[in-house]
C-alpha cells in the first residue's frame, strides 16, 4: 500500500481543526467511491456472464459440463475471497499470465483485473445458483411447449426459459450484488485504489484515524443504502408476496 | 396390460405394429449427444492441462513435512476459535435484536432497526478494520482474535437478526393467537409455539450466514490477526526467501482445500437439516 500511495503524491497541507481531514482529502475519498462503483460494475458484468452460463450448464444433461460447472461453483462458493484475491493476483503471473493490459488504449493494471476477475467469479458462483434455482422453478412444459412448437434448444433458453427464470430471481441478484459492492473493499488489500484505500492513505497521511474511518463508514453507507433501497423496490415490484422469504434468502453470500 | 380395453386390441395392436413402415429412425448424431461428448472433452481436457501439470510440475515437498501442517494448525485453531466464539455471540445478539425489532415498544423497535439496517450496509471488511484500526486508538486494548471477534460479531449478528424475525414472522399469526387463546404467556408462546416451528425454517439461512463467518474470519488476516490465511502467506514468503523454487499457488490452494472441506461440511449439514425440517 505503501509503494502504491506515491501515485498519490502531492496532498494538501493539513490544518488541525475536527473533520479536517476529510474536508481537505475530499477529492481523495470521491476518486476512491469512483473506483468502488469502477470495479463492483466491471465485476458485475463479469458475474453476470460467467453466472449465466455456469447455471445454463448446471442444468443442461451434460455430464462432463454439470461436474465442471458444479464444481466452479461448489468452490468458489466455500473459499474466501480473499484466498482466491491472493491466487488471481500473486498466482497468475507465476503460471505466466499477464494481468496487466490495455484495452483500446487504456491500461489496466494487474491489481485491477485480478481484482475483477475474483471479485467476479466469487459473486459469479453465487449468481449461477441463483439463476439456477430460477430455471428450476420454471415449469418444464415451458420448455417443453417452446420445442415443440419448433423453437431450437438455444432459442427456447434465451426467448422462453430464461427471461421468466431472471425475472423470478431479480431480488435475489440485487441483494448479491449489493453485496458485491460490500467485499468490493477488500481489493484494497492488492492496491486497487478504492474507498477503502484512500482511507487508509489519508489515515496514514493525517493520523486521524476516528475521523476518517468513520466517515469512510457514512461513504460507503452512501453507496449500499440507495442500492438497498433499490433491491427492496425489486422485491416489491416483482414478487410482493414472496418479500418476506426472498429476504430470507438475501442473507446469504 | 390394460385390464378395461376390449377384447381385440392386443391382437390389433400387434398387427399394427408388424405394418409400421420405418418412416422416422432415431437420428444418431442428436445435438444432446454431441453436447454430451463435448462436455466430457472439456473436462478431460481441463483435467489433462490443469491438474495433471499442477500435480506433476508443482513443488509439493514442504507439504511432505509435519512441519508445515504444524504451522497451518496453529492458524487453523485461531480461525476456528474466533468462528465459533463469533457465532455463539452473534446468534444470541442477534436473537435479542430479532425481538427487539418486533417488540411493540416503538423505541426499542426502532434502536434495533437502525443497528440491524446500519450494520448489514456496511462491508464486513470496514467493521473488522474500523475495530483493529479505531479501538486501540481510543484506548480498548485486547488480544487480537478478540477484536476479530468484535468486528464479526457486529455485522453477523445483524445479519442473523434479521434470519431470525424472517423466521419468526414465516410463522403463521394463527399459531400466536391460537397459543394465547389457550391461556399461554407471551414468553412460553415464543419459546414453545412459534421459534421451534421458526427455527426449522431458519436453518439453511443460519448454515450458510454460518458458512459466511468462517470465510469472514480471514478478512482478519488482512489487518493483524494470525490465522489460517495468514499462515499460509508467511509459508509462501518464507519458502520464497528461502528455497529456490516459489510455492504460492500450492500454499493458496491448500488453504483453500482446508477451508473447503469446513464449509462444505457445514453446506451437507444444512443440507440434511434442510430435508429432515
Amino acid at each position: 500500500m505503501i509503494l502504491l500511495a506515491e501515485a498519490n503524491a502531492a496532498a494538501p497541507a493539513v490544518s488541525d481543526y475536527f473533520g479536517s481531514a476529510i474536508v481537505e482529502y475530499l477529492p481523495y475519498f470521491l476518486r476512491g467511491m469512483l473506483m468502488t462503483i469502477n470495479i463492483s460494475f466491471w465485476a458485475a458484468i463479469v458475474s453476470f456472464a460467467i453466472g449465466l452460463v455456469v447455471a445454463v450448464l448446471r442444468v443442461t444433461p451434460s455430464g462432463g459440463l454439470k461436474v465442471v460447472a458444479t464444481a466452479f461453483t461448489e468452490f468458489f462458493r466455500n473459499t474466501p475471497l480473499y484466498v482466491q484475491v491472493l491466487v488471481f493476483y500473486f498466482g497468475l503471473p507465476k503460471l505466466g499470465i499477464q494481468l496487466k493490459f490495455s484495452f483500446f488504449g487504456i491500461e489496466v493494471g494487474d491489481s485491477f483485473s485480478a481484482g475483477t476477475l475474483a471479485l467476479g467469479l466469487y459473486t459469479g458462483a453465487y449468481v449461477a445458483e441463483a439463476i439456477r434455482s430460477g430455471l428450476l422453478a420454471i415449469p418444464r412444459g415451458q420448455g417443453e411447449a417452446a420445442r415443440s412448437l419448433g423453437l431450437s434448444v438455444l432459442q427456447t433458453l434465451r426467448l422462453v426459459v430464461l427471461p421468466q427464470a431472471i425475472r423470478l430471481v431479480l431480488p435475489p441478484l440485487g441483494n448479491l450484488y449489493s453485496a458485491m459492492l460490500k467485499n468490493s473493499a477488500l481489493l484494497s488489500s492488492i492496491g486497487v485504489m478504492d474507498l477503502m484505500f484512500q482511507a487508509d492513505f489519508v489515515n496514514n497521511r493525517t493520523f486521524k484515524t476516528f475521523e476518517v474511518f468513520t466517515s469512510v463508514v457514512f461513504f460507503y453507507l452512501m453507496l449500499t443504502l440507495p442500492m438497498g433501497w433499490f433491491v427492496h423496490w425489486l422485491e416489491k415490484k416483482y414478487n410482493p408476496l414472496r418479500a418476506k422469504t426472498l429476504r430470507l434468502q438475501g442473507a446469504r453470500i | 396390460m390394460d385390464p378395461y380395453a376390449p377384447m381385440s386390441s392386443t391382437a390389433l395392436s400387434a398387427d399394427h405394429e408388424t405394418q409400421l413402415p420405418a418412416l422416422h429412425r432415431a437420428p444418431v448424431f442428436t445435438f444432446a449427444r454431441m453436447f454430451n461428448a463435448a462436455g466430457w472433452l472439456i473436462l478431460g481436457l481441463l483435467v489433462y492441462f490443469l491438474i495433471i501439470p499442477a500435480v506433476r510440475f508443482g513443488n509439493w515437498s514442504p507439504f511432505g513435512a509435519l512441519s508445515t501442517w504444524q504451522f497451518l494448525w496453529v492458524g487453523l485453531q485461531v480461525t476456528l476459535f474466533v468462528a465459533v466464539f463469533s457465532v455463539v455471540i452473534s446468534t444470541i445478539v442477534g436473537f435479542v435484536l430479532a425481538l427487539g425489532r418486533l417488540s411493540n415498544n416503538k423505541l426499542i423497535s426502532r434502536l434495533s432497526a437502525g443497528y440491524i439496517e446500519f450494520m448489514r450496509a456496511l462491508p464486513s471488511y470496514l467493521i473488522i478494520f474500523y475495530v483493529f484500526i479505531v479501538f486501540p486508538k481510543i484506548g480498548i486494548k485486547l488480544p487480537s482474535p478478540w477484536f476479530a471477534i468484535i468486528g464479526l460479531s457486529l455485522y453477523t449478528s445483524a445479519v442473523m437478526a434479521e434470519i431470525f424475525r424472517a423466521g419468526i414472522l414465516s410463522v403463521e399469526k394463527g399459531q400466536l393467537e391460537a397459543a394465547y387463546a389457550l391461556g399461554l404467556k407471551p414468553f412460553d408462546t415464543v419459546m414453545n409455539i412459534i421459534l421451534p416451528q421458526a427455527l426449522r425454517r431458519m436453518v439453511p439461512s443460519i448454515v450458510s450466514q454460518l458458512i459466511t463467518l468462517v470465510k469472514d474470519t480471514s478478512l482478519a488476516s488482512i489487518i493483524a490477526l494470525q490465522e489460517l490465511t495468514a499462515a499460509g502467506r508467511q509459508l509462501y514468503e518464507y519458502y520464497g526467501q528461502t528455497a529456490g523454487k516459489p510455492i504460492v499457488l500450492e500454499t493458496l490452494f491448500v488453504i483453500a482445500s482446508i477451508y473447503f472441506v469446513i464449509c462444505y461440511i457445514l453446506a451437507l449439514i444444512s443440507n440434511r437439516l434442510e430435508i429432515k425440517g
